[in-house]
């Protein structure tokens, strides 16, 4: 007997008593919760499918569901729209403008979240909100001002001049701001008492804190610029130093057929996919922790 | 044919100051009154990706042949992406970096006019206006002045789908009454009369059937036309063949490419209002029957031109408007048409086009029409298209839905 009072555990982990009283009756079945899931999660990924394989068909009328499993596979439009020789320069351009934008943003942003977020200086409040309040207003209405400026400064068609406007990003600054107050001040006070300079606060105590939300925002701002064109396409003045975005948009005729758009959205798609799945762990945690929509 | 009567004049004109002005020993401002020697410097052309001349390389050679003319001007070809065109141009022009000479499209030339950037080019065609397709002139000019020198052309009219036609027992239409009466035959085929692109510009959409019914845009005044008897009439029709499922529900809300569309797949009677050169890389040009332009009370047709504009922003106009007339010569306008798969616009450049389609088409070239001459065109059509669909989906009348939308376009217009 008593064997069998012993077996039923053996080799399990053992809920604490509090935890199964709290949980009877919550348990469901793994397909009345996974079946909701599996749905979003086909709704969510068909659009992507869809994008792959009409870009596999070109010239050929799309009918549902027959497409959705191609009989015959054409590369067509990925030679077509891969056939310019500049294709990697507009990469590379890409890339230079996607990654030291993630870099800089990041740490600005972060500087100045520490600063609104835990530093007391006369006007914090009323510049932090001005600062904010800069969100409302539409970007169309910046862009000639922005490129005078840039002009001027003899950034136009320079991949310097084509970052320096997107440095100062008050949605990222907000977003830093609002996850670097929730950090204690008691572990600031802790490091000041321990000799440590403002600096090596930011540097040392910060930071690390931060790393879910730096994530996040890594992966939306690599978004924003990896597909920005407007910006690209009026401050790139000639073809060599186009991004990806506006190199492949040149290439298209006013009637370029479907699948030619829908390879050019795959082949920028991609490298969004692949740092999304890298940095995933972090960018959900730092979803759930920010509340970031 | 006024506005081109006035168009020569304005030419006459200019030349006899042109000619004063040169013996008064002035430099000038024509590529005619410099000699090509003494021309020099750097220009820029923005172009956009039409047909082959979508690449740099492409122009290399144009370039290398003027070169041989003109030794001492630098032309810089830009291939510019088709999005975003105009918020491009206008930031440059704010920022005082738009380039020299830059392809327009007829809509463009009221917009920019008005903004006071472009400079008149009468001069440049002034020795062979003639040549000229009137309807490529008209469309080019505003307030009486040539502000493009028209480069290429496109025309529509009927094109019928010979599988439909044969399947339904029914000849290609030219009229909307041929149109409503062959209308249940080619529907008990299964088969859709026609396609009405609801999301396209007006100017390819609507507009031809408001013309095609005696109407027009915007009256002598400038104020809303099209709420007239005429485009209650046109949106009637259109909307008679809506309700009777004449025509696609999703192409009168939904963006569709081509080759998606019914039309694309052969499943409609005919198009009213296509560019065949079009059709043709979907649909096998056999099955094709190229007819003339649609008649309601009248016959109307849409149909586009390409013009190379100057910006007086430019520091080097005379180099500008030597590139220019070289591009829009005899011999270089065929030879980007060729390539491009467009009409010239010089009446004398004819006979390269080898497809016997398009150069049936090509002979409807003089009576198209392009676009409203007004610098809020593009607005204008935003503010219409919305009323339209409303009224193809029965959620308003014809009349209501024209007359909400004249409130709003003479709203706009008042606003300037």
């Amino acid at each position: 007997m008593t064997t069998s009072m012993v077996e039923p555990t053996a080799g399990r982990r053992v809920r604490p008593a509090s935890a199964r009283v709290a949980g009877m009756g919550r348990r469901r079945r793994p397909g009345t919760m996974h079946l909701p899931l599996i749905l979003a999660a086909v709704v969510t990924a068909f659009p992507f499918y869809a994008m792959i394989v009409i870009s596999l068909q070109p010239g050929q009328p799309i009918d549902l569901p027959g497409s959705l499993i191609p009989s015959v596979i054409s590369y067509d439009s990925y030679r077509e729209v891969l056939g310019s020789s500049r294709i990697m320069s507009w990469a590379f351009n890409s890339a230079v403008y996607s990654l030291a934008s993630v870099v800089l943003v990041l740490v600005f942003a972060s500087m100045a979240g520490y600063a609104f977020a835990k530093k007391k200086f006369f006007g914090r409040e009323v510049i932090f909100w001005s600062f904010v309040a800069m969100l409302m207003v539409p970007y169309h209405l910046t862009l000639i001002p922005q490129f005078i400026i840039v002009s001027e400064m003899g950034g136009l068609n320079t991949l310097w001049g084509l970052t320096l406007p997107t440095l100062a990003n008050v949605q990222a600054m907000f977003l830093m701001r609002q996850f670097i107050r929730d950090i204690p001040d008691e572990l600031i006070e802790a490091s000041r008492i321990d000799g440590a300079g403002e600096f090596r606060i930011y540097w040392s105590i910060i930071l690390p804190q931060t790393k879910p939300i730096m994530a996040t925002l890594g992966t939306f701002v690599f978004l924003w610029h990896w597909n920005d064109f407007l910006w690209p396409l009026v401050a790139q003045r000639t073809p060599d130093m186009y991004v990806l975005t506006v190199g492949l948009n040149s290439m298209q005729q006013q009637d370029t057929v479907l699948a030619t758009t829908m390879a050019g959205a795959v082949i920028i798609f991609l490298p969004t996919l692949l740092i999304f799945i890298g940095l995933q762990r972090f960018f959900v945690r730092g979803v759930v922790m920010s509340g970031l929509k | 044919m006024g506005l081109t009567k006035g168009i020569r004049t304005a030419a006459v004109l200019i030349a006899a100051a042109l000619l004063v002005t040169a013996c008064g020993g002035d430099d000038g401002g024509t590529g005619d009154q410099v000699s090509p020697d003494e021309v020099s410097g750097a220009i820029t052309f923005w172009s956009y990706p039409i047909g082959a001349a979508n690449t740099e390389q492409y122009w290399e050679p144009v370039v290398e042949r003027f070169n041989e003319q003109y030794p001492d001007i630098d032309v810089e070809v830009i291939v510019q992406p088709w999005d975003g065109r105009e918020e491009q141009l206008n930031t440059s022009l704010a920022g005082g970096l738009a380039p020299d000479v830059v392809y327009f499209n007829p809509d463009f030339v009221p917009k920019f006019v008005a903004q006071g950037v472009l400079e008149p080019v009468s001069d440049i065609v002034e020795d062979d206006l003639d040549d000229f397709r009137d309807s490529a002139l008209e469309a080019m000019s505003y307030e009486g002045e040539l502000y493009s020198v028209p480069l290429l052309m496109s025309v529509s009219s009927v094109i019928c789908f010979k599988n439909v036609l044969e399947e339904a027992g029914v000849d290609c239409p030219t009229t909307w009454d041929e149109a409503l009466e062959i209308a249940p035959a080619v529907k008990d085929a299964g088969y859709y009369l026609t396609q009405y692109p609801g999301t396209v510009t007006l100017n390819m959409s609507f507009y031809p059937y408001l013309l095609q019914a005696g109407g027009q845009v915007l009256d002598e005044n400038g104020q809303a036309a099209f709420n007239g008897p005429e485009g209650v009439e046109a949106l009637s029709f259109l909307r008679e063949l809506a309700d009777n499922d004449y025509v696609p529900q999703q192409s009168l809300t939904t963006s569709e490419d081509f080759e998606q569309s019914a039309a694309g797949r052969s499943e409609v009677a005919f198009l009213p209002n296509e560019i065949v050169s079009t059709v043709m890389r979907f649909v096998d040009p056999d099955n094709l029957i190229v007819s003339e332009p649609l008649t309601g009370v009248e016959q109307a047709n849409f149909g586009t031109v390409g013009g190379l504009s100057i910006f007086n922003t430019s520091d080097n106009i005379d180099a500008a408007k030597i590139w220019v007339e070289f591009l829009t010569s005899p011999e270089e306008m065929e030879s980007f048409n060729r390539d491009a798969e467009y009409s010239a616009a010089r009446e004398s450049v004819t006979g390269f086009l080898e497809d016997p389609l398009m150069v049936e088409q090509e002979q409807y070239l003089d009576t198209i029409w392009s676009a409203v001459p007004h610098e809020q065109a593009r607005e204008i059509i935003d503010l219409i298209k919305p009323h339209i669909q409303a009224a193809l989906l029965g959620r308003e009348t014809p009349e209501a839905a024209l007359n909400t939308a004249a409130d709003e376009v003479n709203a706009l217009l008042a606003r300037g």
